[in-house]
């Protein structure tokens, strides 16, 4: 699960969920925090 | 006699005069040169995350969101307020069934636009999304 503060940059979000695609994973799902 | 050199000298002939027409011709020409702004689609500018997984997808079957710097959403280069995103994403989703939603959306743009258009085309059923990024350019190597 990848959670994300409204306030973070997009360009991050893209960059870790990119890592954890690196990594080998194929099921994530993007939480975004309140 | 001399009624016929009377009548010869005073004869006018009709002719349309040519000259001043290709005068004419030529102002308008410079005038509407001068005068025409050519108005070019500035379209829209968006500066794609860097990333090393890169996948692609058949042209066909891809719906492309386009968001912004300032969050601004676009769908297939329409600006979409995004009150009316929804309705728009269920009505290209109805038309191409099992389309892939290619997420282009800037490095800049608030996470919280991009959150809101998520959750919008969540709601419209549209599962599949793509998050669409350049390759990573890696520095040469010496």
């Amino acid at each position: 699960v990848l959670a994300t503060a409204p306030d973070a940059s997009y360009g991050v979000m893209v960059h870790v969920l990119d890592q954890i695609k690196l990594a080998n994973c194929r099921r994530i799902s993007l939480r975004t925090l309140e | 006699m001399r009624r016929e050199m009377f009548e010869r000298r005073y004869r006018v002939r009709a002719q349309i005069p040519s000259v001043p027409m290709g005068n004419i011709a030529f102002l308008l020409l410079i005038f509407f040169m001068a005068t025409t702004i050519l108005r070019s689609d500035p379209g829209i500018e968006v500066r794609l995350p860097q990333a090393e997984t890169t996948e692609k997808h058949e042209k066909d079957q891809v719906l492309h969101v386009w968001i912004d710097q300032n969050g601004c959403a676009w769908i297939n280069n329409r600006f979409v307020a995004t009150n009316r995103l929804h309705d728009s994403v269920v009505r290209e989703t109805a038309v191409k069934p099992g389309l892939v939603v290619a997420f282009n959306a800037d490095v800049r743009a608030p996470y919280r636009a991009v959150a809101d258009v998520l959750e919008k085309l969540k709601q419209a059923n549209a599962t599949c999304v793509s998050f669409t990024s350049e390759p990573r350019e890696h520095p040469a190597r010496p």
